[in-house]
């Protein structure tokens, strides 16, 4: 069962096409993510799913009501959307940002009512954020602050949630505790859709992969089915031994070495 | 995050002690005692207080809140620190208009002057839209075409004062913006601003999703296009109205959103207000200085704000590095 | 080839203008031997019109030209040394700055009592405008926008502006004088202009023309051109000295023009490239045909009121500037 589903997606602009004629349906419940090569549309297609780009032929449904047809706030109640560069607003704090969160949710004047100040609450306690509650964003780390746009996205409190290549700039504890939560939320129901990098966190985290290449979805299942060394010659073009990660027993890729066609 | 709401109430005492300041100040000092008698006596024949003096501090005190939340909004909307109603080629859109209509029309009633010079304010505006349509958004590239624009249209404006002879003082008017003999008929022409603050403080919460970025605020649920039309039509004609009663001040709309920031923070529910108290502070003080400097002559408040506010854009500038 | 043939054609159309605006739009009335009898006899034949010619037009014309020059070669080594193709004097506030200190030297405020006083304040008040706009602007950080410098040179001209008019008001209280300070006018020069005109010209242009080579080697980046042996910080303060002394002594004489300096370089640039051997002379012929022919218009367009030449030249500026803008950014 899945809540979103894409049919038949062109997205592009003027005469180059990005993705194209690409049909996916995220399982419901379950973290997904999509990898790929550079360029080959993975970030496209999220925001594609978070309505930031429109596709210029095809179809994307929620709960099997299109897209064209719902409100902005009516889609920012549904969907979470985390960007890969996370602007600083000036002289706004952690609790106000959180806050900003509710936005789908609260009134025009931007008044939290009763319900708005739990999740908030709830939001900061769970990321660990109630002794930063009060500083500005700006003096925060970088690890810090992505904690804090993620109590945002939290608060937002939406059954899906995509997140757009949110470990590129983390340590890696910080990169393990991200990918822990992605999975925590998934077992609390929510559907959970991110770009990852890295093929090895993609198999170990995530339930789902949607693999990608020149704008075609060309593998989709779970890692132990999709991941194999010819799918990572075609696709990466690298050569590889799967085998089988001792920690948590999924898969896992060792390089040997780059097939790509030097020119 | 200190209390911010505590200091928006000290702000507005602020601006309180400033207008008492005004209503002292001139050629003829008063005492505050004397101007608290005269304010409760209403005496229609009370030059000082009365006639003088209080109507000009209550329209700079209402245009500089204008422009100071143009400017607010203005700089939330385009996310650049650097932009501002009159680098936009708003305020001198407005001044042409007005210089226009005074040279051509010298009979025109003044109940006619702000709606002249919103048509200005929104020309300047239009041709700024129009020559940044068709290529990706880049706030310098923004901030810069409006200051072409804006150099262009003053440059209209000076040729046409300069080969028309007008009264010195109208003039500088158009030139450069002043309080002078602006009395009770001007105060009606800066009511309809009343009207633009609540609708101009609704742009609080989607400002602050823009802040986030735009795909954060798209996936807040912001209608992105649409906020920002009529949050820059909000700005237009609040500046566009205040260039019509007080000519074109310019540095308020730059600075008092920058002061605002520092004072309360970036969130929006208090930094308009803020802005519109900065604002407000700025042009009275302006006009009290202008009128007490060299009194009897006056400085026009376009210079002092330009004295004060220029450093302060340029410390700014240094700040702002890299 | 093009070269040669731009710097003709520049160079045929400056003297045609030069001639034109001996005895076009006068109130009175003057003929082509007038023109001739005032130039080439210096109006000792011909009678009274010849007379005028070579008393007011000639000068006019002679000063129209020099001031032009030193501006189209001010902001050619401007642009040089920033990199930057919207440098130029007025719009980075020097222009401003060199007009402030004018006023503070006729009004009596800050007056060096010596001969040549006022060249000196102009190129004061100029410099301390540079110092401000380009420290301020960040002009030698690699990493800074092209429009910052802009920006800040605007907030320094309207700082200046708002200080000149406060200037005027404080001492004359008499305020017509505010609006015809800033504007910049070749109404009312003659030969005294000329003497102080011509030998800042000579000067800034031969070190100009000295300059050109490593400016050329800068336009590779700083990096590359330290390797190439150019001294950075000594060419910057040749370029900041020359440039000066070409504004001062045009601010000096006529008041503030602007967009001169902007528009000539990067017409010529279309032409010739960026190679500052060929930019820097023509920009300085270039320049003075502009101010040539915008003082012609400033006869022509309200005839016989006279516009200031500097409001002519805002306006064919400001929207070239505008052009130039959404390409160069």
């Amino acid at each position: 069962m899945s809540i979103l589903q894409a049919r038949e997606l062109d997205i592009g602009y003027g005469a180059t096409r990005i993705v194209q004629g690409l049909s996916f349906a995220p399982p419901a419940g379950k973290v997904t993510a999509l990898i790929g090569p550079n360029g080959c549309g993975k970030s496209t297609l999220l925001k594609a799913f978070a309505r930031i780009l429109k596709p210029t032929q095809g179809e994307l449904t929620l709960d099997g009501q299109a897209y064209a047809s719902l409100s902005a706030r009516q889609l920012a109640r549904h969907i979470a959307f985390l960007p890969q560069v996370l602007p600083v607003p000036e002289g706004v704090s952690v609790r106000q940002l959180v806050a900003y969160g509710r936005s789908p949710h609260n009134s025009l004047w931007g008044r939290l009512s009763g319900s708005d100040q739990a999740h908030v609450s709830q939001a900061m306690q769970r990321l660990e954020l109630d002794v930063l509650a009060d500083r500005a964003l700006a003096d925060l780390s970088g690890g810090q602050r992505q904690r804090a746009w993620l109590a945002m996205v939290l608060a937002q409190n939406a059954p899906v949630v995509l997140l757009d290549e949110p470990t590129t700039y983390l340590d890696i504890s910080h990169q393990v505790e991200l990918l822990d939560l992605m999975g925590e939320l998934a077992a609390e129901g929510k559907t959970v859709i991110t770009v990852l990098h890295d093929i090895n966190q993609a198999c170990r985290y995530a339930d789902h992969l949607a693999v990608m290449h020149g704008g075609k979805l060309v593998a989709d299942g779970a890692p132990a089915e999709v991941v194999s060394a010819e799918l990572m010659r075609r696709v990466f073009e690298v050569q590889v031994q799967v085998m089988q990660e001792p920690v948590a027993g999924t898969p896992m890729c060792l390089v040997e070495k780059s097939t790509r066609a030097k020119a | 995050m200190i209390r911010p709401r505590l200091r928006l109430w000290l702000l507005l005492g602020l601006l309180l002690l400033a207008t008492l300041v005004s209503l002292s100040a001139g050629t003829l000092w008063l005492t505050p005692h004397t101007v608290f008698e005269r304010l409760l006596a209403h005496d229609v024949l009370d030059f000082e207080v009365w006639n003088h003096r209080l109507p000009r501090s209550l329209i700079a005190i209402l245009a500089g809140a204008a422009f100071g939340l143009a400017g607010a909004i203005v700089q939330g909307v385009i996310r650049n620190p650097l932009a501002s109603p009159e680098i936009l080629g708003v305020t001198q859109g407005a001044g042409l208009a007005l210089t226009v209509a005074i040279i051509s029309w010298p009979h025109l009633p003044i109940a006619w002057l702000p709606l002249v010079a919103c048509l200005g304010g929104a020309g300047g505006a239009l041709l700024l839209a129009l020559y940044n349509t068709g290529v990706s958004f880049s706030g310098v590239r923004f901030a810069l075409s409006g200051v072409a624009i804006a150099v262009t249209l003053s440059s209209v404006t000076e040729f046409l004062i300069l080969s028309h002879p007008l009264d010195i003082n109208t003039a500088l008017l158009a030139l450069t913006g002043s309080l002078w003999s602006r009395n009770w008929h001007h105060v009606a022409l800066v009511l309809p601003f009343l009207v633009l603050i609540p609708v101009g403080l609704c742009l609080a919460k989607p400002l602050n999703l823009i802040a986030l970025g735009d795909e954060a605020a798209h996936s807040l649920g912001t209608a992105l296009s649409r906020t920002r039309w009529s949050a820059m039509a909000c700005a237009v004609l609040l500046t566009s109205l205040g260039v019509g009663v007080v000519g074109p001040i310019g540095f308020i709309g730059l600075v008092a959103p920058h002061m605002a920031r520092r004072l309360v923070g970036g969130h929006h529910q208090y930094l308009l207000p803020a802005a519109m108290l900065i604002g407000a502070l700025l042009l009275v003080l302006a006009d009290t200085l202008g009128r007490t400097l060299i009194a009897p002559s006056e400085i026009p408040a376009g210079v002092l704000t330009a004295v004060i506010g220029a450093p302060y854009f340029l410390w700014l500038l240094a700040r702002f590095r890299g | 080839m093009q070269r040669s043939f731009a710097a003709v054609g520049i160079l045929l159309s400056g003297a045609g203008l030069f001639w034109l605006s001996l005895y076009s739009w006068s109130p009175f009335t003057l003929t082509a031997t007038d023109a001739w009898n005032g130039l080439v006899h210096q109006g000792r034949v011909g009678g009274n019109m010849a007379y005028i010619v070579a008393q007011l037009r000639v000068p006019r014309a002679v000063c129209a030209a020099l001031v032009g020059a030193c501006l189209g070669l001010a902001g050619a080594l401007m642009q040089g040394i920033t990199r930057n193709r919207l440098a130029s004097p007025s719009l980075f506030g020097v222009t401003a700055g060199a007009a402030l200190g004018l006023a503070l030297f006729s009004t009596g405020l800050v007056a060096p009592p010596f001969a040549g006083g006022a060249l000196l304040m102009t190129c004061l008040g100029g410099a301390l405008a540079w110092f401000t706009v380009f420290s301020l602007g960040g002009a030698w950080s690699p990493t800074t926008a092209q429009g910052r410098l802009v920006l800040a040179g605007v907030a320094v001209a309207a700082l200046c502006a708002a200080l000149t008019r406060l200037t005027v008001i404080l001492v004359e209280a008499q305020a017509q004088s505010v609006l015809n300070w800033l504007a910049g006018s070749l109404a009312n020069v003659g030969a005294a202009q000329v003497q102080l005109l011509w030998p800042c010209t000579l000067i800034g242009g031969l070190w100009a023309l000295w300059c050109a080579p490593r400016l050329n080697l800068i336009n590779l980046g700083e990096d590359a051109a330290r390797s190439l042996g150019v001294g950075i910080a000594s060419l910057r303060l040749q370029v900041f000295v020359a440039s000066l002394l070409l504004v001062g002594a045009s601010v000096c004489a006529v008041g503030p023009i602007g967009f001169v300096g902007l528009i000539a370089p990067n017409i010529l640039r279309q032409f010739l490239g960026n190679d500052y051997r060929w930019l820097i002379p023509l920009s300085a012929t270039l320049g003075a045909v502009i101010v040539l022919g915008a003082d012609l218009l400033s006869r022509a367009v309200a005839f016989p009121v006279e516009t200031p030449a500097g409001v002519v030249t805002a306006l064919i500026g400001a929207p070239f500037f505008l052009f130039l803008a959404r390409r160069a950014l």
